[in-house]
């Protein structure tokens, strides 16, 4: 058999609950409590012919086994976090072994630690705000209103519709970037921290639409209603926007060590 | 409460690939440098996976020195 070594998940505060030790990390591995002065490391074995030096390499260029390994990854330090607060580690960090672990933990425990400070009873929240690009095909067969349906019957009302349609594209997109900074600093607001990420390549994400904003948002447990009810009516009575939100998920783009 | 369940579906709605890749790879801890991750010609993530991987392979190096070191 090969080399097993340790897939870490995330970082709490000591005392672990005993419970974490129900759950099972990749490949249905059981998850590992490694506690270091006061910092516990939430891992699970890996064989290391798959997650070492070689198999990362090739491994990570499979789009399936990405996801497959994303995806434990993400339901793990869910899992984790719906318990205490907890920093994320970036996908595959990998050690050789337990000691490895603790070595690490030891080399970045005041990191760790003001990490841990920072997120505590925070959670992130994602937003990405888009611009709608009217199609023929979509105006065609979903209209988005009764007057719409109305309008598409009509000569005339096609003709007004196809002009206010080239309108909003022109008008839309000028608009739109100041519109995003604007719901940005709305949001950004009620949150403790907030950091913008990459536009996502609209083939990868499968949205047709144009993306302006893709943010994150560190946002406290007691202000959390207000940030989503704040970003439902940010963009009320703009049918051209679609805001798309999604939390509260653990503080990955909020754990970085370079950040505390 | 199950806290487990075997698939990873049922905790939440599927999340977008990209979403969770834009935060378990552009997030991070301690390490730098570049690969490209690519999809049909798309440049998935441009993530930091190249230091990721030499981070396993010092970890590696020096576990197996310190086992013939130490044994």
């Amino acid at each position: 058999m090969s080399q097993t070594g340790k897939y870490l998940y995330a970082v709490i505060r000591a005392p672990a609950r005993e419970s974490l030790t129900s759950g099972y990390g990749l490949r249905g591995q059981p998850l590992e409590l490694i506690e270091h002065r006061g910092l516990v490391a939430i891992a699970s074995g890996v064989d290391l012919e798959e997650f070492g030096e070689v198999g990362l390499r090739h491994n990570l260029e499979d789009l399936s086994w990405l996801e497959e390994v994303a995806r434990v990854h993400h339901r793990v330090v869910q899992f984790v976090f719906t318990t205490t607060p907890a920093a994320p580690l970036r996908l595959a960090t990998i050690c050789v072994d337990s000691e490895a672990v603790l070595a690490r933990l030891a080399a970045l425990h005041d990191e760790i630690d003001a990490v841990l400070e920072r997120i505590s009873g925070s959670a992130e929240w994602g937003v990405k705000m888009y611009l709608r690009i009217p199609t023929p095909s979509s105006s065609g067969q979903q209209p988005s209103t009764p007057r719409a349906e109305q309008a598409a019957r009509t000569g005339a009302s096609y003709l007004q519709r196809k002009r206010s349609e080239a309108n909003q594209r022109k008008v839309g997109e000028e608009y739109a970037v100041e519109a995003a900074r604007s719901v940005h600093t709305e949001l950004s607001a009620v949150a403790v921290a907030s950091r913008l990420l990459r536009p996502q390549d609209p083939k990868l994400s499968g949205h047709p639409d144009k993306l302006v904003l893709n943010a994150a948002y560190l946002v406290r447990s007691d202000r959390e209603q207000e940030f989503v009810t704040r970003s439902e009516e940010v963009l009320a009575g703009q049918d051209q926007y679609e805001l798309v939100r999604f939390g509260p998920w653990p503080p990955y783009s909020f754990a970085g060590l370079d950040d505390a | 409460m199950s806290l487990f369940p075997a698939a990873d579906q049922e905790l939440e709605p599927q999340v977008s690939l990209v979403d969770l890749l834009d935060r378990l790879l552009g997030a991070g801890v301690v390490l730098s440098g570049d690969i490209v991750i690519s999809l049909a010609g798309v440049d998935l993530v441009q993530i930091r996976l190249h230091a990721l991987i030499a981070s396993v392979r010092a970890d590696m190096e020096r576990s197996a020195t310190g086992r013939v070191g130490t044994a």
